[in-house]
């Protein structure tokens, strides 16, 4: 084959490398070996190439080419609280046939803006490809269903589905003074036998939220907010989650997309939104969350105007007026207004990580604040057969008592109230158990208990006589001074004589311990929440304090075998 | 509709269900029947001039090659044999092993035109899929029928369970394998005056009756796209034609085609069953058996088919 090419190489009319020149007193560009670099035309003379024999073979390519690509064909702009703009891109990938766009339609579209490359009818070049903006304000219907469609000369309909919601930012901030209250309602349906053994079902896998607070505005804000209620009242708000707030410590240009804050603790989650407020009600963005990190909050979309130190930046939960406003007119110029929002979204928190666990249940070690007084109590479930005219009978088919017992949280700090909603969370309203230690000094250690030793002497309190090892009454928390803590079941006891009572561990506590190191020995008595709704008591944001109450009482959960120091 | 999941208890009610999926899609079904020859099922259909039998096989195989099977054979014509493994110009079986049910998810693609095909992926457990199935492929030359038919084969001996490359594992168009039992890819194609001729994926040299199309061993007409990943840019990888090629002697070879509408595909950056859109095309990916995976458990590394969704 080649002595037939040979001869074409230097005829003139079959050179392959037409360029550097190939002749004229220099070296033949064939036999300089071919051009590293700039433009090159390979030229294989047509007598030659029709010498081709062989099938086709079609490759990854032919999935890719010679057809329409629209991109994306899905655009969900999820909540829409301010301007979005996104990018859809058709690419005509026939690599040697010209299209012809004869039309682009845009069905419910009240509120988009499109900027088109060029008007219909619109040439595609073999692979090209043009940009379509797509552009979604927040005025226009609450619900986005709009259809971008591309029609080519000769193909079906290719359609863009547009999708989201719109949504406004309430963006007054509240009076402290009184604080904000944050209501958690879980939902428990509780079947119960006449022994009080108890089956909980969680009708909700997240708690409804509500947020009640009370405003001052005045000025144009009053009339903002008369307006805003007016115009968008039944329809869902970007409510800012007025304890999470902090001021931003640098100033951020616009048009960027990293926030530099802390949001450790605080309410913020990918995907959610953010909202920046200036020094009124009128100064606001809403933004979108991509990612966390631990010292700033990275944006989908970069913000749309500047934001200097001491902007105001909260997360958002999107939420509806859960009741009418209720105003209260200061003066002709300021009002006071009580707000109540319900949460429309589900809202998770991080589950307890460093918790002690005994017997399956997570043990509430931290201790109650006192500060105002626990009355416990015992609620017993009595039948009574009463004919009015002899004594009543009174069966007490339990022969137990359900302690109850509120616990109080006073909450400084985020990292506290992390912690206290966590626990509210792991409660879940009324469904789950954990262990409750009284915490009081209830047994008091009067003999060393040696490592080994599944036996301890105590001070007698008349355990061996009341007691009965029934549940509530069984399980301790011995807690050492060096914070230390033990807990064990009480599988026997005996009183030894008016002064001292035997009792037996379900294992050795592991450690030598002397009267002097224990701090506290308190019951535990497996517990529920008594309600399924809490109430937090927001007296400052996050840095300062909150108040949490809730109410337990013993349930007779059975508990698991294993156990755990 | 040339797509439907569904779900299967076992073997036969899996055919029973392929059966109906493929007659309310044009195929004829001539024969649903038990076996006598194992204990099993088999149906019959035909869509044009291609036959194939599928069968279900609950006993049999060893501890490396686990039952029940599922399997399929081409033919030409029908004939209502009272032996229903019978037919006429017959290929041998191809078989899929350890298809045990309750099966997570099945799913059912096929076509009557232009080329006709049956594709049947199974998920036996969460993550873990197994394909087989027949069609025609898209010939390239003189190739009369292009009929094939596949299985897929996981060679389940502990030490081998999960190395992806291993030879064991007798995948479905894939000619890189030697278990001794029989081939899991067979297609059809006449020429030089002989009929029929069935060539199967081969482990012994100079078979003149082999079948090339191997993604491991890479030993296609056109090397495929094995070891290329996903783009960085786009995240998306290229799918690749199943080229088939048959020796016709003389250390010549001849492509004879690919299956239509299936792709080998690496799943770097996809899960077991999500959706490519490319355009106006649906691909639905699934792992050759099943994508990476702790030890001890299959695994077939990121390798994959796509499989055109047509509707």
């Amino acid at each position: 084959m080649w002595h037939g090419l040979w001869p074409l190489t230097f005829s003139g009319q079959g050179d392959y490398f037409r360029s550097p020149p190939f002749w004229g007193g220099r070296p033949s560009g064939a036999l300089a070996g071919e051009p590293t670099f700039g433009v090159r035309t390979v030229d294989v003379p047509q007598h030659i190439g029709d010498e081709r024999r062989g099938a086709l073979q079609p490759l990854f390519g032919d999935d890719f080419f010679d057809r329409i690509h629209v991109e994306p064909r899905v655009l969900n702009l999820g909540n829409v609280s301010s301007v979005q703009r996104r990018a859809v891109r058709v690419w005509n990938a026939f690599r040697s046939r010209a299209l012809t766009l004869t039309e682009v339609t845009l069905s419910g579209g009240e509120g988009i803006v499109l900027t088109a490359p060029g008007v219909p009818p619109l040439p595609f070049a073999p692979l090209s490809e043009r940009t379509w903006q797509v552009a979604v304000g927040t005025d226009g219907p609450p619900v986005i269903g709009a259809t971008l469609a591309f029609w080519f000369d000769g193909f079906p309909e290719l359609p863009v589905v547009i999708t989201g919601q719109r949504i406004v930012a309430f963006a007054f901030v509240p009076d402290w003074s009184r604080g904000v209250l944050e209501r958690l309602a879980w939902r428990t349906d509780i079947l119960t036998s006449p022994l009080q053994v108890e089956q909980r079902r969680g009708l909700r896998s997240t708690p409804r939220r509500s947020f009640e607070a009370t405003l001052i505005v005045d000025g144009r804000e009053r009339v903002l907010l008369d307006l805003a209620v007016f115009g968008w009242g039944g329809r869902t708000w970007a409510l800012p989650v007025w304890p999470d707030g902090q001021w931003l410590g640098t100033e951020h240009a616009l048009g960027i997309r990293v926030l530099a804050c802390d949001p450790t603790y605080r309410d913020f989650r990918a995907g959610g939104l953010v909202l920046l407020r200036g020094p009124s009600a009128f100064d606001t963005e809403v933004a979108e969350i991509e990612s966390i990190g631990a010292d700033r909050i990275v944006l989908r979309h970069p913000t749309t105007r500047a934001w200097p130190r001491g902007t105001r930046l909260y997360p958002v939960r999107t939420a509806r007026l859960a009741e009418a406003l209720r105003v209260t007119r200061l003066t002709d110029q300021a009002a006071s207004i009580a707000v109540r929002f319900d949460v429309v979204e589900p809202c998770d928190w991080p589950a307890l990580i460093d918790t002690p666990v005994y017997r399956g249940h997570p043990v509430l070690a931290d201790r109650p604040d006192e500060s105002e007084s626990l009355s416990s109590g015992w609620q017993r479930a009595l039948l009574s057969l009463d004919n009015e005219f002899g004594a009543p009978f009174v069966l007490d088919p339990a022969d137990w008592a359900a302690v109850t017992q509120p616990h109080r949280w006073r909450m400084h700090g985020r990292a506290e109230r992390a912690r206290v909603r966590s626990w509210l969370y792991a409660l879940r309203g009324r469904q789950r158990a954990v262990w409750r230690p009284t915490h009081a000094d209830d047994l008091v250690l009067v003999a060393t208990v040696a490592g080994t030793a599944t036996a301890a002497d105590v001070a007698n309190v008349g355990l061996a006589r009341f007691g009965g090892l029934r549940p509530g009454r069984r399980d301790l928390r011995i807690e050492l001074r060096d914070g230390r803590a033990f807990h064990r079941r009480i599988t026997a006891a005996v009183s030894l004589d008016e002064a001292v009572d035997r009792i037996t561990f379900n294992a050795a506590l592991g450690a030598e311990v002397r009267p002097r190191d224990v701090k506290r020995i308190s019951f535990m008595a497996l517990s529920r929440a008594d309600s399924d709704e809490t109430e937090i008591e927001h007296h400052t944001d996050s840095d300062g304090a909150a108040d949490v109450a809730i109410m337990l009482r013993a349930v007779r959960d059975a508990d698991a075998v294993k156990t755990s120091g | 509709m040339a797509y439907a999941t569904s779900a299967a208890n076992d073997p036969n009610e899996l055919l029973d269900k392929l059966r109906v999926f493929a007659h309310s899609n044009g195929w004829v079904v001539d024969g649903w029947r038990d076996r006598t020859v194992r204990v099993g099922k088999a149906l019959s259909v035909h869509a044009g001039s291609l036959y194939a039998t599928l069968l279900t096989e609950l006993s049999g195989g060893d501890s490396s090659r686990p039952p029940p099977f599922v399997g399929v054979f081409g033919h030409t014509g029908y004939t209502a044999n009272a032996n229903a493994d019978l037919q006429a110009e017959a290929s041998a079986p191809v078989w899929a092993n350890y298809v045990q049910g309750p099966y997570s998810a099945v799913h059912f693609f096929c076509r009557t035109a232009p080329q006709p095909y049956l594709h049947i992926v199974l998920e036996t457990q969460a993550g873990t899929f197994k394909h087989f199935g027949t069609g025609r492929l898209v010939t390239a030359g003189a190739v009369s029928t292009g009929q094939y038919v596949y299985g897929s084969q996981w060679y389940y001996d502990p030490s081998y369970i999960n190395n992806p490359d291993d030879v064991r594992h007798a995948m479905a168009f894939d000619d890189s394998w030697a278990n001794y039992v029989s081939a899991t890819t067979r297609v059809r194609a006449d020429f030089d005056g002989i009929a029929p001729r069935w060539h199967g994926v081969s482990d012994t040299g100079g078979d003149s009756r082999a079948l090339y199309c191997g993604w491991r061993r890479r030993g296609a007409p056109i090397n495929l796209l094995k070891d290329i990943g996903h783009s960085t840019l786009t995240g998306r990888a290229p799918g690749q034609p199943l080229w088939c090629s048959v020796p016709r002697g003389g250390d010549l070879n001849t492509d004879v085609g690919h299956p239509p509408d299936l792709r080998f595909i690496r799943l770097d950056s996809y899960a077991p069953g999500e959706e490519l859109v490319l355009g106006s095309d649906r691909w639905k990916m699934f792992p050759v058996h099943r994508k990476n995976g702790p030890v001890g458990t299959p695994n077939s590394g990121v390798y994959g088919y796509a499989y055109r969704i047509t509707e």
